[in-house]
């Protein structure tokens, strides 16, 4: 199981929105990180092929991203996720079934499954119009299943979970990686920390790095500094340093930054996690760099 | 089949859930209502002159006088007629004088006019001395001179009317400057081709039908404008799109499911607007009248038909008319990046416009002969003679539309699967 990136673009009028990207995904999950504007939604719609690359190529396991079998095998949740407001979630399965090639006793077994797995069974009959912004995600979520996907494209799926269910789809992309490719986009680092094998960190629109949460944070591994000071010190380091978080202790505050020699007096060094390397490359940190 | 008849079924759900639909249904059937009954209460009947009786009891009567000389317009039943109104004018008393002048009195005509009008208004267009019509379409020939033709005429004439009636044609084709040599040709053929004597009858129910079947027919159109403009567009403006777009079926099944049901809609609006009013317009005025020539209503008409015929003709090229409109809204709907608004206003002009430009047959045959291919104006009950000329060969131009409006289906069809498949989010 293979999906093949091979220099892929998009150029919008004069701005290039994905940038020469390459990509070689096997089984697994992969965690796209990136700022607004990024380019991480143009390389996902571009891997669902509903937008068409300006270059480059884009297959899975031999298959072109036009192919029927392509889409055969894909399953997608969209950032903003469309619905039918008069349809309900049974309603909304069922049609997503047909539209997937199920037949009518799988879409429906389907349907019952998944419903329950995104805890919607009680409300399957209920217009979707009635339902919360976490609920209409959930049944997003659902119909990416119907299929049995091989490969499966979120673009932020966790968004409007409570932090409960957020958890709970966590785990559930975790366990879907196991057998298929997951590519995942999303805001929350700790989503992508979590679960992704590799994450894939884009910025203005190429590829920054991709690896391991080990490799990929081997950027910023034994930079990162924590310390408690008085409020005035806290001002002048700011000015020096890329500050990941600035939080407020009392009269003193807890400073978290990354320093490329040596530490100011009273610095601890701490783990890097994916949170300092997202704030490191995408927060005001930035011009530090 | 790939769920073809599954994302059909749900096509057509989606059409019936959005609140258009009601809305369209409720005007459609308040428009139908209001043509068959304001047909019956705008229309003057002659039993209803200084009675007080309904509308509707009026035009009860006026038929039943009428229908004492059903059948076929024989020499007799001229001569008769003749005899009729020449016993009237000759008699005072069936007049009455008022500042304005002498006027004939409603019982007069009721007992002399009424139950031979198809026959004497007829006379009254084909012995007209001077040939100063106004006609709008196939049915309706106004006569703008104030002469009655038949007050002048002997009994003598009733044995050539048939050929007077053939030579009132020919001179009505001779008369029409922007016709070609071969089109002349072509008209004299269909006129030779009109059997005679002609069948008349009361024709209430037809002619009211013809009268509203324009109305109608936009009616069908813009019902068909409301319903499928957010065929396609509706995805884009709910995001579905993008869904739609990565599913198996979503660039093959459902693209051919979304224009089978633009079609089935298109097809059972026109159905079921025309076949509904006209078959109110029957019930109303009764089902009299299929048999009557077309010439009775206009003499100046080529076309050999009867009423049902002309009719079934008109229902034909309303129904390739509205499948034509439902494929072009499904391509506009197709075409627009984002919302169903701009289709309905495209829709609504490419409706409206055509309907305000005429060109004379003399200035432009060709603009002439376009213009007919807008639904809007197809819909048009419509025999003239004018025929669609390629290459030296005549089309008779109704035939013609359809067969054009059948590819243009087609096309339009086509390229409203093409523009959603190569939608860009």
């Amino acid at each position: 199981m293979e999906l093949t990136v091979d220099r892929v673009s998009k150029l919008y009028k004069n701005k290039i929105a994905v940038d020469r990207v390459s990509l070689r995904l096997h089984e697994g999950v992969y965690g796209l990180l990136g700022e607004n504007g990024a380019g991480k939604t143009s390389l996902i719609r571009m891997v669902c092929g509903v937008l068409k690359p300006s270059s480059g190529s884009i297959s899975f396991d031999g298959l072109d991203v036009g192919d029927e079998e392509y889409r055969a095998a894909l399953g997608y949740l969209p950032q903003d996720f469309g619905y039918y407001p008069e349809f309900s979630a049974q309603d909304f399965m069922y049609y997503m079934a047909s539209l997937k090639g199920l037949t009518k006793p799988v879409a429906r077994a389907k349907t019952r499954e998944l419903l329950e797995l995104v805890s919607l069974s009680d409300v399957a009959k209920k217009k979707i119009r009635t339902f919360s912004g976490g609920m209409k995600q959930r049944l997003g979520i659902a119909q990416t299943l119907l299929n049995d996907p091989k490969l499966l494209v979120l673009d932020e799926p966790t968004a409007g979970l409570d932090p409960k269910e957020r958890i709970r789809f966590r785990n559930l992309i975790a366990r879907l990686g196991q057998n298929r490719i997951v590519l995942l986009s999303t805001h929350i680092v700790s989503d992508v920390e979590h679960i992704a094998g590799t994450i894939l960190l884009m910025k203005k629109g190429k590829m920054l790095h991709q690896g391991s949460l080990e490799d990929i944070t081997q950027v910023i591994r034994g930079k990162v500094y924590q310390c408690l000071m008085e409020n005035h010190e806290a001002q002048e380091l700011t000015r020096l340093y890329p500050i990941i978080n600035y939080r407020s202790q009392g009269e003193k505050v807890l400073l978290r930054f990354v320093c490329q020699g040596d530490p100011p007096a009273g610095a601890v060094k701490v783990t890097a996690g994916l949170e300092d390397l997202y704030l490191y490359y995408f927060s005001e940190a930035e011009g530090h760099e | 089949m790939n769920n073809f008849w599954t994302l059909a079924g749900y096509e057509f759900k989606k059409i019936f859930r959005r609140k258009t639909f009601p809305a369209a249904i409720i005007i459609c059937l308040g428009i139908m209502a209001a043509a068959v009954f304001s047909s019956l209460s705008g229309g003057s009947f002659h039993h209803s002159v200084g009675n007080d009786i309904s509308k509707y009891e009026a035009m009860e009567l006026d038929k039943a006088v009428i229908l004492t000389n059903r059948g076929y317009i024989t020499p007799q039943l001229v001569y008769r007629a003749i005899l009729s109104n020449r016993e009237m004018i000759s008699d005072e008393e069936n007049y009455f004088v008022n500042e304005y002048g002498s006027h004939l009195k409603e019982d007069a005509y009721i007992r002399y006019i009424l139950p031979y009008e198809p026959v004497i208004e007829l006379l009254n267009k084909v012995y007209a001395e001077n040939m100063d019509w106004l006609s709008m379409d196939a049915l309706s020939l106004v006569y703008l001179g104030e002469d009655k033709a038949v007050d002048r005429l002997g009994p003598e004439q009733a044995e050539s009317f048939d050929a007077d009636l053939r030579d009132f044609a020919r001179a009505m084709v001779f008369r029409d400057k922007g016709l070609s040599a071969a089109e002349r040709e072509k008209n004299l053929e269909l006129i030779d081709s009109i059997e005679t004597p002609l069948y008349s009858d009361y024709y209430g129910g037809y002619e009211a039908y013809i009268m509203g079947s324009k109305s109608l027919a936009i009616t069908v159109l813009f019902m068909i404008l409301l319903l499928l403009s957010p065929l396609f567009s509706n995805e884009y403006e709910e995001k579905t799109d993008q869904v739609i777009l990565c599913t198996k079926n979503g660039k093959g099944s459902l693209c051919r499911a979304k224009l089978f049901v633009a079609l089935v809609v298109s097809l059972l609006s026109a159905v079921l607007v025309m076949g509904l009013s006209w078959l109110g317009f029957l019930m109303l005025y009764g089902f009299q009248g299929g048999r009557v020539n077309i010439q009775v209503v206009n003499p100046g008409c080529s076309y050999p038909f009867t009423l049902l015929e002309a009719c079934c003709i008109h229902f034909i090229s309303v129904v390739f008319a509205s499948v034509l409109f439902g494929a072009f809204t499904a391509f506009m709907s197709a075409r627009v990046k984002r919302s169903t608004a701009p289709v309905v206003v495209m829709g609504t002009l490419l409706t409206i416009i055509p309907m305000f430009i005429w060109i004379p047959l003399k200035s432009s045959g060709f603009m002439y002969e376009l213009l007919k291919f807008f639904p809007v104006n197809s819909v048009t009950f419509d025999f003239d003679r004018s025929f669609i000329e390629i290459f030296g060969v005549l089309f008779t131009p109704y035939k013609f539309i359809w067969a054009v409006s059948a590819i243009l289906i087609a096309v339009f069809s086509y390229f409203a699967s093409h523009c959603f498949k190569r939608h860009q989010l």
